[in-house]
């Protein structure tokens, strides 16, 4: 795939489909790829937070960033896929529509991420990766998911815990 | 180098810690007109011991005032001098700097060297103080003495003990021990030498120019000194322990210590837990996949399964006992709150300690140590007299405070018990009416004694820098309904108070009600279940829109949970459900849930390591079939339930 002299300067991304536009997410914070299932519903959360699930006796928080980022209204079935990540101690699942592949960039290769024209708001990017043919959304996925817009942390936890 | 050295930091922080504690806890036994000379020795390693290590790292102001503290502890073992009260609460006072110091360390803070200058001459001169005191003391005493034959008086007599090997003074010169009358001689062996013998002794005295000696040559009086060193032991009671013997003891002893047990980062305790707990959940996932085959293995697959299920059970209790720890770890630090805030007080307090093999969870051991600190000090404080006053109340002058912690089903009970002079039932009341609360005189005393539980309530008629200013009781409640414990008073006037905290016995698991809603489970903590009921269309009563239920004359508000948590149930009236009667604090109030599941343990797993809070959940727990399902959190469940259980509901 890659020459063996780029490999130490390329980063890796694992890519995903949410509706048409691809998003990579950086492959070291990507902890498990797994079936969606097992939800247990949290009261008055806002939609796009599912619910928890028990991922090895961790209470895992399941993001649907379909819901998020699409604004439409999703299926779930054995096919649903679910990227847990890991940003610092904390676990998050995000479903997306599905999980493609493994792709390194060079430096070179990602280019400043747009302004506008993805359904991500350009906060939670890190760039534009292209490589051939293929174009993927780099999402910084710190940002995304200390984010207060998804609400996933107490914004004064830090004073007590 | 120092890279290497980086990651024996944290060792070197832990052991300091277990020194300081055995430095504190030696002082605190030790009774200054009888020092046992065990236990001497045993507070000399434990400041000989962090000398050494903060010298290895560099931790020289750590390494410098316990040097100091080294030498002084050295001359009480040695005899030199008799510790003091007054010498032992100044070494305290070191130890909570030498505390200090290493958090300092800890932090990679700069440290003040002013300071530590300031804490050396502090110790210096306590010491040196009573020293001075001491000799003209003794020198008064003493009926003539020559100003200068005191001063040879030490260094003339070995040669004399050439013939009486034995004899006492001539050994207390090498063994520097503090002949009354030795007034120079003594002062000389303040120098801050520890290890200064024999060979120290000689040069500092041939640098003095002390003549005497060389004159019979070393060689002559040197066999009946060593056999004096010897034979003292047997003499004296109590004795220093030779100088040789106690390297052998002190490396004995630590190499004992080091052979029972490892340190283990938590965190690896912790998911080994969490993994077991993983381990369960999969063990009756088998079984109900196993229940399923109808085939002749069956049988076979049962048997196995039970096997399983013991084998998981056992590893999950073992791997639970891991984390517990004797209670001790908490109880050892109060002999020194019970002096200080006894001190402070001018009272005379004795503390008894019982159970402290009683073992609790980690996470539990941590959480205890403020209130009970706050519990103790209320003790002495309000329950505990002035001497006097016990005296007048034909009481001992000395007042006792016990701390027992004993275990009883799964629950810990940690008992503050005093024999002081109880709570005063009719201040509570008036203070009580003061803040303008309703209250009932006739209420029985399991009804007024909680009021002390009041935020700013405080019966003391002098606020004091010790307690009294009404802020803490509280607090204490608080912090053990959130460590999942209660609180229990029973005083009588005149005979004393007893505080008894009832915790459960690891915060890891939690005995649970299941209850099912709609389509989903909800675990209600099984201790503050008081009872459930499908109630009947009389006891529900209405008032001001909110219903109330009627129990035996006892209104209820109740909680309809599907509400809170925005779930369609399968039934929305009173009459149709369960109503589970729970109390919380000082709430009461019923919770409508569709039907109870059953009673089971649950491990308790924190929903804000990777969430946030969920407005009234306490927690999350794993269910057999691998399910999240959430613990409900009646405290904030309860918030919004008018207080309707008021005093005079509950009496």
């Amino acid at each position: 795939m890659t020459d063996e002299h780029d490999v130490d300067s390329q980063q890796e991304f694992l890519t995903f489909l949410l509706g048409d536009e691809q998003y990579g997410i950086d492959i070291m914070s990507v902890k498990e790829i797994r079936g969606y299932d097992n939800v247990t519903r949290i009261a008055n959360a806002p939609a796009f937070i599912k619910g928890v699930i028990n991922m090895r006796g961790e209470i895992v928080p399941i993001v649907d960033l379909r819901i998020k980022f699409q604004q439409k209204q999703p299926t779930y079935d054995e096919f649903t896929i679910v990227i847990v990540v890991q940003v610092h101690d904390r676990l998050v699942g995000m479903v997306v529509d599905g999980v493609s592949d493994v792709v390194g960039f060079t430096p070179e290769e990602i280019r400043p991420s747009p302004d506008f024209g993805t359904a991500f708001d350009s906060r939670y990017l890190s760039g534009l990766g292209s490589k051939d043919k293929d174009m993927v959304i780099l999402v910084n996925i710190e940002a995304l998911v200390t984010s207060q817009e998804l609400g996933l942390i107490d914004q004064n936890r830090s004073t007590y815990s | 180098m120092s890279m290497d050295l980086g990651q024996f930091h944290e060792v070197f922080f832990e052991e300091s810690q277990e020194h300081l504690d055995a430095l504190e806890q030696g002082l605190m036994a030790l009774d200054p007109s009888q020092p046992d000379a065990e236990l001497l020795n045993t507070i000399f390693r434990a400041a000989h011991s962090i000398k050494g290590s903060s010298g290895v790292f560099g931790f020289t102001a750590l390494g410098d005032i316990t040097h100091v503290m080294e030498n002084r502890l050295d001359e009480w073992r040695k005899e030199i001098s008799q510790p003091q009260a007054s010498q032992v609460d100044h070494l305290l006072t070191v130890v909570d700097a030498l505390r200090h110091l290493v958090s300092v360390y800890q932090n990679g803070e700069p440290v003040d060297e002013q300071w530590v200058q300031d804490t050396i001459d502090g110790l210096n001169a306590k010491f040196d103080a009573y020293e001075i005191k001491n000799s003209e003391q003794s020198q008064s005493s003493e009926p003539v003495v020559d100003e200068d034959d005191d001063e040879g008086f030490g260094f003339f007599e070995p040669l004399e003990a050439e013939a009486e090997a034995d004899d006492d003074v001539g050994y207390g010169f090498f063994e520097e021990e503090p002949a009354p009358d030795e007034d120079e001689g003594f002062g000389f062996f303040e120098e801050p030498e520890p290890e200064a013998e024999f060979a120290a002794a000689n040069t500092e005295a041939e640098d003095e120019g002390w003549g005497l000696f060389e004159e019979p040559g070393s060689s002559d009086t040197s066999p009946p000194q060593v056999d004096a060193v010897e034979s003292k032991p047997t003499e004296t009671k109590a004795p220093a322990k030779s100088a040789v013997s106690n390297p052998t003891t002190e490396s004995a002893q630590a190499a004992q210590k080091s052979g029972g047990t490892i340190r283990v980062n938590v965190e690896k305790v912790d998911s080994l837990i969490n993994l077991v707990g993983e381990l369960v959940i999969t063990q009756s996932m088998l079984a109900m996949v196993g229940q399923n085959l109808d085939d002749a293995n069956q049988e076979k697959m049962n048997g196995v399964i039970e096997t399983l299920h013991r084998n998981t059970r056992e590893i999950q209790e073992s791997v639970m006992s891991i984390r517990m720890l004797p209670i001790s770890f908490v109880f050892n630090r109060f002999p020194r709150v019970a002096r200080d805030t006894a001190g402070k007080l001018g009272k005379k307090v004795n503390l008894v300690i019982e159970g402290g093999d009683t073992e609790i969870d980690k996470g539990l051991v941590e959480q205890l140590a403020d209130p009970l600190t706050h519990l103790m000090r209320n003790s002495i404080d309000h329950g505990i007299e002035s001497p006097s006053d016990r005296l007048q109340a034909g009481k001992p002058e000395t007042g006792t405070v016990r701390l027992s912690a004993r275990q009883q089903g799964g629950n810990i009970i940690i008992s503050v018990i005093d024999d002081g002079a109880g709570l005063n039932r009719d201040k509570i009341l008036n203070k009580a009416r003061e803040r303008g609360m309703t209250v009932n005189a006739d209420s029985p005393d399991e009804a007024i004694w909680p009021l002390i539980f009041e935020p700013g309530f405080s019966t003391a008629d002098a606020v004091t820098d010790v307690s009294g200013r009404g802020v803490g009781m509280d607090v204490v409640k608080k912090n053990l309904s959130n460590l999942g414990g209660r609180i229990d008073i029973d005083s009588v006037p005149g005979y004393g108070t007893t505080l008894s905290l009832i915790l459960p016995l690891t915060l890891a698991i939690l005995d649970g009600m299941a209850v099912s809603l709609g389509s989903e489970t909800y675990i209600i903590p099984l201790g503050n279940i008081v009872e459930s009921i499908q109630p009947n269309a009389e006891q529900v009563k209405t008032l001001n829109g909110d219903e109330l239920l009627n129990v035996r004359g006892h209104y209820w508000p109740v909680v309809r949970l599907h509400r809170v948590m925005s779930v369609r149930p399968r039934f929305e009236r009173i009459t149709d459900g369960i109503v589970i009667l729970t109390e919380s604090g000082k709430r009461r109030f019923g919770i409508l849930v569709d039907e109870l599941l059953g009673q089971q343990q649950v491990v308790i797993k924190s929903l804000e390591q990777h969430y946030k809070r969920i407005p009234g959940v306490g927690g999350a727990t794993v269910m057999g079939d691998g399910q999240v399902a959430f613990i409900l959190d009646l405290e904030s469940l309860g918030a919004d339930v008018a207080a309707t259980a008021t005093l005079e509901d509950a009496s």
